[in-house]
Protein backbone atom coordinates (compact mmCIF):
# COMPACT_ATOMS: atom_id res chain seq x y z
CA UNK A 1 0.00 0.00 0.00
CA UNK A 2 1.45 3.22 -0.88
CA UNK A 3 1.65 6.21 1.55
CA UNK A 4 -0.77 8.07 0.05
CA UNK A 5 -3.13 4.99 -0.15
CA UNK A 6 -3.00 4.49 3.30
CA UNK A 7 -3.59 7.54 4.23
CA UNK A 8 -6.36 8.36 2.47
CA UNK A 9 -7.96 6.37 5.46
CA UNK A 10 -9.64 8.52 8.07
CA UNK A 11 -8.03 7.12 10.79
CA UNK A 12 -4.27 7.96 10.05
CA UNK A 13 -5.56 11.82 9.25
CA UNK A 14 -7.26 12.64 12.19
CA UNK A 15 -4.59 10.92 14.11
CA UNK A 16 -2.12 12.86 12.65
CA UNK A 17 -4.71 16.20 13.37
CA UNK A 18 -4.98 15.04 17.47
CA UNK A 19 -0.73 15.04 17.05
CA UNK A 20 -0.59 18.37 16.04
CA UNK A 21 -3.30 19.51 18.17
CA UNK A 22 -1.57 17.78 21.22
CA UNK A 23 1.59 19.44 20.56
CA UNK A 24 0.11 22.75 19.73
CA UNK A 25 -2.14 22.44 23.38
CA UNK A 26 1.40 21.94 25.44
CA UNK A 27 3.15 24.60 23.56
CA UNK A 28 0.29 26.77 24.33
CA UNK A 29 -0.24 25.87 27.46
CA UNK A 30 3.56 26.42 28.01
CA UNK A 31 3.82 29.29 27.04
CA UNK A 32 1.02 30.65 29.35
CA UNK A 33 2.82 30.05 32.57
CA UNK A 34 5.49 31.89 34.10
CA UNK A 35 8.89 30.63 36.44
CA UNK A 36 6.19 31.29 39.29
CA UNK A 37 4.00 28.79 38.33
CA UNK A 38 6.46 25.66 38.37
CA UNK A 39 4.13 23.10 39.31
CA UNK A 40 2.09 23.50 36.17
CA UNK A 41 5.38 23.55 34.33
CA UNK A 42 7.07 21.09 35.42
CA UNK A 43 3.83 18.23 34.76
CA UNK A 44 3.66 19.61 31.38
CA UNK A 45 8.06 18.82 31.20
CA UNK A 46 6.41 15.42 32.88
CA UNK A 47 4.10 15.09 29.98
CA UNK A 48 5.91 15.74 27.23
CA UNK A 49 8.56 13.69 28.78
CA UNK A 50 6.12 11.00 29.12
CA UNK A 51 5.34 11.22 25.68
CA UNK A 52 8.68 10.62 24.38
CA UNK A 53 9.04 7.56 26.27
CA UNK A 54 5.89 6.22 24.99
CA UNK A 55 6.93 7.12 21.55
CA UNK A 56 9.89 5.01 21.47
CA UNK A 57 12.87 7.84 21.35
CA UNK A 58 16.39 6.80 22.10
CA UNK A 59 17.56 8.20 25.48
CA UNK A 60 20.83 9.11 23.16
CA UNK A 61 18.93 10.65 20.41
CA UNK A 62 17.02 12.60 23.17
CA UNK A 63 20.10 13.76 24.90
CA UNK A 64 22.15 15.02 21.06
CA UNK A 65 18.81 16.98 20.57
CA UNK A 66 19.20 18.89 23.86
CA UNK A 67 23.07 19.36 23.58
CA UNK A 68 22.00 21.13 20.29
CA UNK A 69 19.07 22.94 21.64
CA UNK A 70 20.48 24.41 25.00
CA UNK A 71 23.40 26.45 24.78
CA UNK A 72 20.94 28.59 22.19
CA UNK A 73 17.96 28.55 24.71
CA UNK A 74 20.69 29.31 27.51
CA UNK A 75 22.43 32.11 25.48
CA UNK A 76 19.07 33.70 24.94
CA UNK A 77 17.98 34.04 28.78
CA UNK A 78 20.94 34.66 29.70
CA UNK A 79 21.36 37.72 27.58
CA UNK A 80 18.21 38.95 29.21
CA UNK A 81 19.83 39.33 32.80
CA UNK A 82 23.18 39.92 30.72
CA UNK A 83 21.74 43.31 29.41
CA UNK A 84 20.71 44.04 32.96
CA UNK A 85 24.60 43.57 34.33
CA UNK A 86 22.88 40.84 35.85
CA UNK A 87 20.97 42.87 38.49
CA UNK A 88 17.73 41.45 37.09
CA UNK A 89 15.83 40.03 34.56
CA UNK A 90 16.58 36.51 36.36
CA UNK A 91 13.11 35.36 36.30
CA UNK A 92 12.20 36.35 32.98
CA UNK A 93 14.84 34.23 32.00
CA UNK A 94 13.99 31.76 33.96
CA UNK A 95 10.66 31.86 32.43
CA UNK A 96 11.62 31.64 29.05
CA UNK A 97 14.04 29.18 29.98
CA UNK A 98 11.37 26.79 30.78
CA UNK A 99 8.55 27.90 28.63
CA UNK A 100 11.14 27.13 25.21
CA UNK A 101 12.81 23.75 26.84
CA UNK A 102 8.87 22.15 27.38
CA UNK A 103 8.05 23.51 24.04
CA UNK A 104 11.20 22.05 22.87
CA UNK A 105 10.57 18.71 23.79
CA UNK A 106 6.94 18.73 22.68
CA UNK A 107 8.47 19.84 18.98
CA UNK A 108 10.75 16.88 19.64
CA UNK A 109 7.39 14.43 20.40
CA UNK A 110 5.91 15.49 17.80
CA UNK A 111 8.57 15.51 14.73
CA UNK A 112 9.17 11.62 16.61
CA UNK A 113 5.54 10.59 16.05
CA UNK A 114 4.52 12.64 12.79
CA UNK A 115 6.62 11.52 9.64
CA UNK A 116 7.51 14.75 7.39
CA UNK A 117 5.75 12.72 4.49
CA UNK A 118 2.59 11.76 7.31
CA UNK A 119 2.43 15.70 7.98
CA UNK A 120 2.65 16.77 4.29
CA UNK A 121 -0.58 14.74 3.53
CA UNK A 122 -2.07 15.97 6.81
CA UNK A 123 -1.09 19.40 5.64
CA UNK A 124 -3.25 18.81 2.15
CA UNK A 125 -5.95 17.93 3.97
CA UNK A 126 -6.17 20.88 5.85
CA UNK A 127 -6.40 22.76 2.61
CA UNK A 128 -3.18 24.44 2.91
CA UNK A 129 -2.31 25.89 -0.78
CA UNK A 130 -0.84 22.56 -3.24
CA UNK A 131 1.97 24.82 -4.14
CA UNK A 132 3.52 24.76 -0.80
CA UNK A 133 3.06 21.15 0.06
CA UNK A 134 4.39 20.63 -3.50
CA UNK A 135 7.27 22.40 -3.33
CA UNK A 136 8.07 21.51 0.50
CA UNK A 137 8.19 17.47 -0.65
CA UNK A 138 10.53 19.16 -3.67
CA UNK A 139 12.36 20.42 -1.37
CA UNK A 140 12.76 17.61 0.99
CA UNK A 141 13.93 15.33 -1.67
CA UNK A 142 16.17 18.00 -3.07
CA UNK A 143 18.03 18.41 0.54
CA UNK A 144 19.79 14.71 0.60
CA UNK A 145 20.77 15.47 -3.32
CA UNK A 146 22.25 18.53 -2.47
CA UNK A 147 23.64 17.80 0.77
CA UNK A 148 25.65 14.39 -1.33
CA UNK A 149 26.67 17.15 -3.72
CA UNK A 150 28.09 19.40 -0.53
CA UNK A 151 30.17 15.88 0.44
CA UNK A 152 31.84 15.32 -3.06
CA UNK A 153 32.41 18.88 -3.22
CA UNK A 154 34.20 18.97 0.01
CA UNK A 155 36.08 15.92 -0.61
CA UNK A 156 37.30 17.06 -3.59
CA UNK A 157 38.78 20.48 -2.33
CA UNK A 158 40.48 18.11 0.45
CA UNK A 159 42.14 16.08 -1.73
CA UNK A 160 43.44 19.10 -3.45
CA UNK A 161 44.49 21.16 -0.71
CA UNK A 162 47.93 20.75 1.63
CA UNK A 163 49.78 22.03 4.66
CA UNK A 164 47.43 24.02 7.28
CA UNK A 165 45.15 26.63 6.50
CA UNK A 166 43.78 29.44 8.66
CA UNK A 167 40.71 31.15 9.55
CA UNK A 168 40.30 33.21 6.21
CA UNK A 169 41.54 30.23 3.39
CA UNK A 170 38.29 28.14 5.70
CA UNK A 171 36.19 31.13 4.96
CA UNK A 172 37.31 31.48 1.38
CA UNK A 173 36.79 27.57 0.57
CA UNK A 174 33.31 27.67 2.27
CA UNK A 175 32.00 30.82 0.39
CA UNK A 176 33.32 29.01 -2.60
CA UNK A 177 32.24 25.74 -1.40
CA UNK A 178 28.22 27.29 -1.02
CA UNK A 179 28.81 29.36 -4.48
CA UNK A 180 29.59 26.21 -6.24
CA UNK A 181 26.49 24.93 -5.01
CA UNK A 182 24.19 27.62 -6.13
CA UNK A 183 25.96 27.30 -9.84
CA UNK A 184 25.60 23.15 -9.30
CA UNK A 185 21.93 23.09 -8.27
CA UNK A 186 20.18 26.07 -10.12
CA UNK A 187 21.71 24.17 -13.40
CA UNK A 188 20.22 21.34 -12.18
CA UNK A 189 16.54 22.72 -11.08
CA UNK A 190 16.93 23.90 -14.60
CA UNK A 191 17.44 20.33 -15.95
CA UNK A 192 14.75 19.08 -13.92
CA UNK A 193 12.21 21.48 -14.94
CA UNK A 194 13.02 20.97 -18.72
CA UNK A 195 12.81 17.06 -17.56
CA UNK A 196 9.24 17.63 -15.94
CA UNK A 197 7.90 19.60 -19.37
CA UNK A 198 9.34 17.01 -21.40
CA UNK A 199 6.74 14.55 -18.98
CA UNK A 200 3.56 16.67 -19.61
CA UNK A 201 4.30 18.65 -16.61
CA UNK A 202 1.79 21.60 -16.23
CA UNK A 203 2.34 23.13 -12.90
CA UNK A 204 0.19 20.73 -11.21
CA UNK A 205 1.07 17.14 -9.08
CA UNK A 206 -0.92 14.42 -9.97
CA UNK A 207 -1.67 11.62 -7.61
CA UNK A 208 -2.79 8.33 -8.64
CA UNK A 209 -5.67 7.52 -6.71
CA UNK A 210 -5.90 3.54 -5.18
CA UNK A 211 -7.65 1.05 -7.35
CA UNK A 212 -9.68 -1.83 -5.46
CA UNK A 213 -7.40 -5.25 -6.79
CA UNK A 214 -10.78 -6.12 -8.13
CA UNK A 215 -11.39 -3.21 -9.95
CA UNK A 216 -10.69 -4.55 -13.80
CA UNK A 217 -10.48 -0.85 -15.24
CA UNK A 218 -7.84 1.08 -15.77
CA UNK A 219 -5.53 3.41 -13.29
CA UNK A 220 -6.28 7.10 -13.99
CA UNK A 221 -4.65 10.10 -12.95
CA UNK A 222 -7.19 12.25 -10.71
CA UNK B 1 19.53 32.21 15.41
CA UNK B 2 15.93 31.24 15.65
CA UNK B 3 13.14 32.14 18.04
CA UNK B 4 12.16 29.40 20.31
CA UNK B 5 8.57 29.43 22.03
CA UNK B 6 8.55 31.12 24.80
CA UNK B 7 10.67 34.27 23.94
CA UNK B 8 7.35 35.64 22.73
CA UNK B 9 3.98 36.40 24.06
CA UNK B 10 0.75 34.20 22.10
CA UNK B 11 -0.56 36.89 20.97
CA UNK B 12 2.85 38.29 19.37
CA UNK B 13 3.61 35.24 18.06
CA UNK B 14 -0.22 35.43 16.22
CA UNK B 15 0.28 39.04 15.07
CA UNK B 16 3.81 38.40 13.37
CA UNK B 17 2.13 34.83 12.23
CA UNK B 18 -0.91 36.84 10.72
CA UNK B 19 1.72 38.97 8.71
CA UNK B 20 4.32 36.43 7.78
CA UNK B 21 0.78 34.52 6.08
CA UNK B 22 -0.49 37.55 4.15
CA UNK B 23 3.29 37.98 3.42
CA UNK B 24 3.72 34.41 1.93
CA UNK B 25 0.44 34.44 0.15
CA UNK B 26 1.51 37.22 -1.64
CA UNK B 27 4.29 35.81 -2.70
CA UNK B 28 2.71 32.67 -3.95
CA UNK B 29 0.08 34.91 -5.81
CA UNK B 30 2.69 36.89 -7.58
CA UNK B 31 5.17 33.64 -8.58
CA UNK B 32 1.54 32.30 -10.11
CA UNK B 33 2.00 35.10 -12.94
CA UNK B 34 5.93 35.42 -13.29
CA UNK B 35 7.71 32.01 -12.20
CA UNK B 36 4.20 29.86 -13.44
CA UNK B 37 5.27 26.32 -13.90
CA UNK B 38 8.88 27.05 -12.51
CA UNK B 39 7.30 27.46 -9.15
CA UNK B 40 7.70 24.49 -7.55
CA UNK B 41 11.46 23.50 -9.13
CA UNK B 42 12.82 26.38 -8.63
CA UNK B 43 11.93 27.59 -5.45
CA UNK B 44 12.26 23.69 -4.41
CA UNK B 45 15.73 23.62 -5.09
CA UNK B 46 16.35 27.15 -3.84
CA UNK B 47 15.12 26.81 -0.40
CA UNK B 48 16.84 22.89 -0.62
CA UNK B 49 19.93 25.15 -1.73
CA UNK B 50 19.62 27.76 1.40
CA UNK B 51 18.97 24.68 3.97
CA UNK B 52 22.28 23.18 2.90
CA UNK B 53 23.87 26.02 2.72
CA UNK B 54 23.15 26.61 6.55
CA UNK B 55 24.64 23.45 7.32
CA UNK B 56 27.94 24.70 6.23
CA UNK B 57 29.96 26.09 9.31
CA UNK B 58 32.14 29.34 9.59
CA UNK B 59 34.25 29.43 12.34
CA UNK B 60 34.30 32.39 14.31
CA UNK B 61 36.36 32.15 17.74
CA UNK B 62 37.06 29.67 20.45
CA UNK B 63 35.86 26.76 18.84
CA UNK B 64 32.77 28.09 18.06
CA UNK B 65 30.55 28.65 14.34
CA UNK B 66 28.48 30.32 12.42
CA UNK B 67 26.67 29.79 9.57
CA UNK B 68 24.37 31.63 6.66
CA UNK B 69 20.78 33.11 6.95
CA UNK B 70 20.38 33.65 3.79
CA UNK B 71 17.62 35.79 3.12
CA UNK B 72 19.28 38.18 1.05
CA UNK B 73 21.15 35.34 -0.93
CA UNK B 74 17.64 33.86 -1.94
CA UNK B 75 16.30 36.92 -3.01
CA UNK B 76 19.34 38.00 -4.93
CA UNK B 77 19.02 34.32 -6.59
CA UNK B 78 15.01 34.12 -7.52
CA UNK B 79 13.63 37.07 -6.79
CA UNK B 80 11.81 38.48 -3.17
CA UNK B 81 8.46 36.71 -4.16
CA UNK B 82 10.30 33.32 -4.59
CA UNK B 83 13.05 34.05 -2.11
CA UNK B 84 10.40 34.94 0.88
CA UNK B 85 8.96 31.53 0.00
CA UNK B 86 11.93 29.86 -0.45
CA UNK B 87 13.09 31.02 3.35
CA UNK B 88 9.33 30.33 4.68
CA UNK B 89 9.99 26.85 3.40
CA UNK B 90 13.77 26.25 4.84
CA UNK B 91 11.67 27.24 8.51
CA UNK B 92 8.79 25.02 8.40
CA UNK B 93 11.19 22.06 7.61
CA UNK B 94 13.82 23.26 10.00
CA UNK B 95 10.97 23.30 12.44
CA UNK B 96 9.15 20.21 11.52
CA UNK B 97 12.55 17.77 10.68
CA UNK B 98 14.88 18.89 13.62
CA UNK B 99 12.81 20.93 15.99
CA UNK B 100 15.06 23.90 15.52
CA UNK B 101 12.78 27.35 16.08
CA UNK B 102 9.29 27.26 17.83
CA UNK B 103 6.19 26.33 16.87
CA UNK B 104 3.95 29.40 17.67
CA UNK B 105 7.09 31.45 16.79
CA UNK B 106 7.28 29.98 13.36
CA UNK B 107 5.10 33.15 12.23
CA UNK B 108 7.96 35.70 13.96
CA UNK B 109 10.47 33.67 12.47
CA UNK B 110 9.44 33.59 9.02
CA UNK B 111 8.70 37.48 9.44
CA UNK B 112 12.24 38.13 10.40
CA UNK B 113 14.32 36.05 7.99
CA UNK B 114 11.68 35.58 5.26
CA UNK B 115 9.91 38.85 4.86
CA UNK B 116 12.45 41.32 6.31
CA UNK B 117 15.53 38.78 5.00
CA UNK B 118 14.12 37.97 1.63
CA UNK B 119 11.44 40.76 0.85
CA UNK B 120 13.33 43.78 2.69
CA UNK B 121 16.93 42.78 1.31
CA UNK B 122 15.55 42.54 -2.22
CA UNK B 123 14.51 46.77 -1.50
CA UNK B 124 17.62 47.58 0.11
CA UNK B 125 20.02 45.62 -2.10
CA UNK B 126 17.72 47.00 -5.54
CA UNK B 127 18.01 50.25 -4.21
CA UNK B 128 21.79 50.47 -2.88
CA UNK B 129 22.52 48.89 -6.37
CA UNK B 130 20.65 51.31 -8.64
CA UNK B 131 22.10 54.24 -6.13
CA UNK B 132 25.72 52.36 -7.35
CA UNK B 133 25.27 52.17 -11.16
CA UNK B 134 23.85 48.61 -11.36
CA UNK B 135 27.30 47.25 -11.95
CA UNK B 136 28.68 43.81 -10.33
CA UNK B 137 30.60 45.64 -7.97
CA UNK B 138 27.33 47.72 -7.36
CA UNK B 139 25.47 44.43 -6.61
CA UNK B 140 27.78 43.03 -4.89
CA UNK B 141 28.22 46.05 -1.90
CA UNK B 142 23.80 46.18 -2.49
CA UNK B 143 24.39 42.84 -1.20
CA UNK B 144 26.21 43.47 1.69
CA UNK B 145 24.64 46.37 2.83
CA UNK B 146 21.16 44.88 2.83
CA UNK B 147 22.38 41.93 4.27
CA UNK B 148 23.59 43.61 7.11
CA UNK B 149 20.84 45.70 7.77
CA UNK B 150 18.26 42.89 7.67
CA UNK B 151 20.34 41.36 10.12
CA UNK B 152 19.99 44.31 12.64
CA UNK B 153 16.22 45.00 11.72
CA UNK B 154 15.93 41.36 12.47
CA UNK B 155 17.66 42.04 15.82
CA UNK B 156 15.43 45.61 16.36
CA UNK B 157 12.28 43.90 15.75
CA UNK B 158 12.87 41.00 17.68
CA UNK B 159 13.82 43.43 20.55
CA UNK B 160 10.36 45.19 19.77
CA UNK B 161 7.98 42.14 19.63
CA UNK B 162 9.71 41.26 23.36
CA UNK B 163 8.40 44.66 25.13
CA UNK B 164 4.77 43.61 23.72
CA UNK B 165 5.08 40.48 24.97
CA UNK B 166 5.56 41.57 27.94
CA UNK B 167 2.60 43.11 30.77
CA UNK B 168 4.91 44.75 32.59
CA UNK B 169 8.33 45.75 32.39
CA UNK B 170 8.81 47.20 35.60
CA UNK B 171 12.55 46.57 36.80
CA UNK B 172 14.08 45.89 33.46
CA UNK B 173 15.48 47.97 31.24
CA UNK B 174 14.50 47.40 27.87
CA UNK B 175 17.27 50.22 26.27
CA UNK B 176 20.24 47.95 27.35
CA UNK B 177 18.72 44.85 26.07
CA UNK B 178 18.23 46.28 22.77
CA UNK B 179 21.79 48.06 22.83
CA UNK B 180 22.90 44.27 23.81
CA UNK B 181 20.86 42.64 20.74
CA UNK B 182 21.90 45.05 18.38
CA UNK B 183 25.66 44.54 19.47
CA UNK B 184 25.54 41.21 19.33
CA UNK B 185 23.82 41.10 15.64
CA UNK B 186 26.52 44.00 14.78
CA UNK B 187 28.91 40.66 14.52
CA UNK B 188 26.27 38.41 13.14
CA UNK B 189 25.77 40.93 10.44
CA UNK B 190 29.61 41.19 9.49
CA UNK B 191 29.89 37.92 8.96
CA UNK B 192 26.32 37.44 7.05
CA UNK B 193 27.55 40.25 5.01
CA UNK B 194 30.57 38.60 4.00
CA UNK B 195 29.33 35.11 3.05
CA UNK B 196 26.42 36.53 1.18
CA UNK B 197 28.49 38.84 -0.97
CA UNK B 198 31.45 36.63 -0.95
CA UNK B 199 28.72 34.04 -2.37
CA UNK B 200 26.86 36.97 -4.99
CA UNK B 201 30.62 38.38 -6.22
CA UNK B 202 31.92 34.07 -7.03
CA UNK B 203 28.05 33.47 -8.61
CA UNK B 204 28.35 37.09 -10.91
CA UNK B 205 31.87 36.66 -12.24
CA UNK B 206 31.65 32.76 -13.13
CA UNK B 207 27.73 32.59 -14.11
CA UNK B 208 25.75 36.28 -14.42
CA UNK B 209 22.96 34.65 -15.97
CA UNK B 210 21.60 32.65 -12.63
CA UNK B 211 21.05 35.70 -10.57
CA UNK B 212 17.39 37.56 -10.67
CA UNK B 213 17.10 40.19 -13.15
CA UNK B 214 14.04 41.93 -12.28
CA UNK B 215 11.51 42.53 -14.96
CA UNK B 216 10.62 46.15 -15.72
CA UNK B 217 7.66 47.49 -14.40
CA UNK B 218 4.48 47.20 -16.81
CA UNK B 219 3.53 51.24 -15.06
CA UNK B 220 6.81 52.68 -16.78
CA UNK B 221 5.77 56.39 -16.07
CA UNK B 222 3.27 57.75 -13.51
CA UNK B 223 -0.21 57.00 -14.89
CA UNK B 224 -3.80 55.77 -13.86
CA UNK B 225 -2.93 53.97 -10.69
CA UNK B 226 -0.24 56.22 -9.02
CA UNK B 227 -3.30 59.23 -9.72
CA UNK B 228 -5.99 57.25 -7.99
CA UNK B 229 -3.48 56.02 -5.19
CA UNK B 230 -2.24 59.59 -4.58
CA UNK B 231 -6.49 60.47 -4.55
CA UNK B 232 -7.09 57.91 -2.01
CA UNK B 233 -4.89 59.13 0.17
CA UNK B 234 -5.19 62.40 0.12
CA UNK B 235 -9.16 61.86 0.59
CA UNK B 236 -8.21 59.75 3.67
CA UNK B 237 -6.53 62.64 5.19
CA UNK B 238 -8.46 65.38 4.30
CA UNK B 239 -11.88 62.77 6.19
CA UNK B 240 -9.87 61.59 8.78
CA UNK B 241 -7.56 64.19 10.20
CA UNK B 242 -9.85 66.27 12.20
CA UNK B 243 -10.27 63.38 14.33
CA UNK B 244 -6.41 63.29 15.27
CA UNK B 245 -6.37 62.85 18.96
CA UNK B 246 -5.61 66.30 20.62
CA UNK B 247 -3.77 64.42 23.41
CA UNK B 248 -0.72 63.47 23.16
CA UNK B 249 0.82 60.06 21.65
CA UNK B 250 2.87 57.15 23.47
CA UNK B 251 6.26 58.53 23.44
CA UNK B 252 5.33 62.17 24.03
CA UNK B 253 3.19 60.91 27.10
CA UNK B 254 6.38 59.33 28.34
CA UNK B 255 8.40 61.91 28.17
CA UNK B 256 6.45 64.33 30.19
CA UNK B 257 5.76 61.67 32.67
CA UNK B 258 9.05 61.28 32.87
CA UNK B 259 10.70 64.53 32.47
CA UNK B 260 9.59 66.96 35.40
CA UNK B 261 11.40 70.23 34.15
CA UNK B 262 10.40 71.27 30.49
CA UNK B 263 12.53 73.24 28.52
CA UNK B 264 11.32 76.88 28.41
CA UNK B 265 11.49 76.73 24.70
CA UNK B 266 10.27 74.57 22.21
CA UNK B 267 13.49 73.28 19.48
CA UNK B 268 12.53 74.97 16.07
CA UNK B 269 10.82 72.61 13.66
CA UNK B 270 8.33 72.75 10.17
CA UNK B 271 5.91 70.50 12.00
CA UNK B 272 6.73 70.40 15.62
CA UNK B 273 2.81 70.92 16.09
CA UNK B 274 -0.10 70.24 13.60
CA UNK B 275 -1.25 73.71 14.58
CA UNK B 276 2.27 75.19 14.29
CA UNK B 277 1.20 76.75 10.59
CA UNK B 278 -2.08 78.86 11.55
CA UNK B 279 -1.22 78.85 15.16
CA UNK B 280 -4.75 79.71 15.77
CA UNK B 281 -7.15 77.21 17.83
CA UNK B 282 -10.02 78.10 15.16
CA UNK B 283 -8.16 76.99 12.45
CA UNK B 284 -7.66 74.09 14.33
CA UNK B 285 -9.24 71.56 11.96
CA UNK B 286 -7.70 73.29 8.34
CA UNK B 287 -4.22 73.64 9.82
CA UNK B 288 -4.19 69.54 10.67
CA UNK B 289 -6.05 69.09 6.87
CA UNK B 290 -3.07 71.09 5.52
CA UNK B 291 -0.30 69.37 6.95
CA UNK B 292 -1.41 66.24 6.17
CA UNK B 293 -1.68 66.87 2.71
CA UNK B 294 1.64 68.79 2.55
CA UNK B 295 2.94 65.53 4.69
CA UNK B 296 0.96 63.34 2.38
CA UNK B 297 2.43 65.12 -0.58
CA UNK B 298 6.38 65.25 0.28
CA UNK B 299 5.89 61.25 1.41
CA UNK B 300 4.18 60.81 -2.32
CA UNK B 301 7.44 62.72 -3.99
CA UNK B 302 9.73 60.59 -1.94
CA UNK B 303 8.17 57.44 -3.33
CA UNK B 304 7.66 58.52 -6.79
CA UNK B 305 12.03 59.54 -7.15
CA UNK B 306 12.95 56.16 -5.10
CA UNK B 307 10.02 54.03 -6.56
CA UNK B 308 11.04 54.92 -10.36
CA UNK B 309 11.41 51.92 -12.79
CA UNK B 310 15.23 51.33 -14.02
CA UNK B 311 15.98 53.09 -17.01
CA UNK B 312 17.39 50.70 -19.62
CA UNK B 313 20.08 52.86 -20.69
CA UNK B 314 22.72 51.63 -19.00
CA UNK B 315 24.72 48.84 -21.60
CA UNK B 316 26.89 47.36 -18.53
CA UNK B 317 25.95 44.18 -17.57
CA UNK B 318 25.98 42.36 -14.21
CA UNK B 319 29.22 40.13 -15.32
CA UNK B 320 31.12 42.36 -17.08
CA UNK B 321 34.67 41.72 -16.51
CA UNK B 322 35.70 45.38 -16.64
CA UNK B 323 33.64 45.98 -13.49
Amino acid sequence: MTDNARYTQTRTFHGSVAKLAASLAIVLAACSLSWEDWPATGALLALALAGLAVSGMPLAELARRLALFSPVVALLALSIPLSQGFSSGWSLAATVASRATVSFLAGLWLIHVLPFDEMLLTLKRLRIPDVCISTLSFMHRNIFVLWEETRRIRTARKARRFGRTDRLDEWRAAIGLIATLVIRSLDRGDRIHRAMLARGWDGHFRHWQKVPASDPGPVEPS
Amino acid sequence: MHIPDGFLSTPVCLATGAISIAAVGYSVYRLKHSLADRTIPLAGMVSALVFTGQMVNFPVLMGTSGHLVGGVLAARLVGPWAGCLSLTLVLFVQRFLFADGGLLALGANVFHMAVVGAMGGYAIQAVVTRLLGRTTRASVIGTVVASWITVMLAAFLCCLEFALSRDSLRGFDLGRFLVLMILFHAFIGIGESLISGGIIRMVSFRRPDLLYQSEPSRVTRPGFPTAQGLLIALLVTICLAPLASSLPDGLDSAIQQSVSVRPEVDSPSLFGSYEGIFGETTWHVWSVILSGLIGTLVVFAIAVILGRPYSGSDDTTPGDPSD
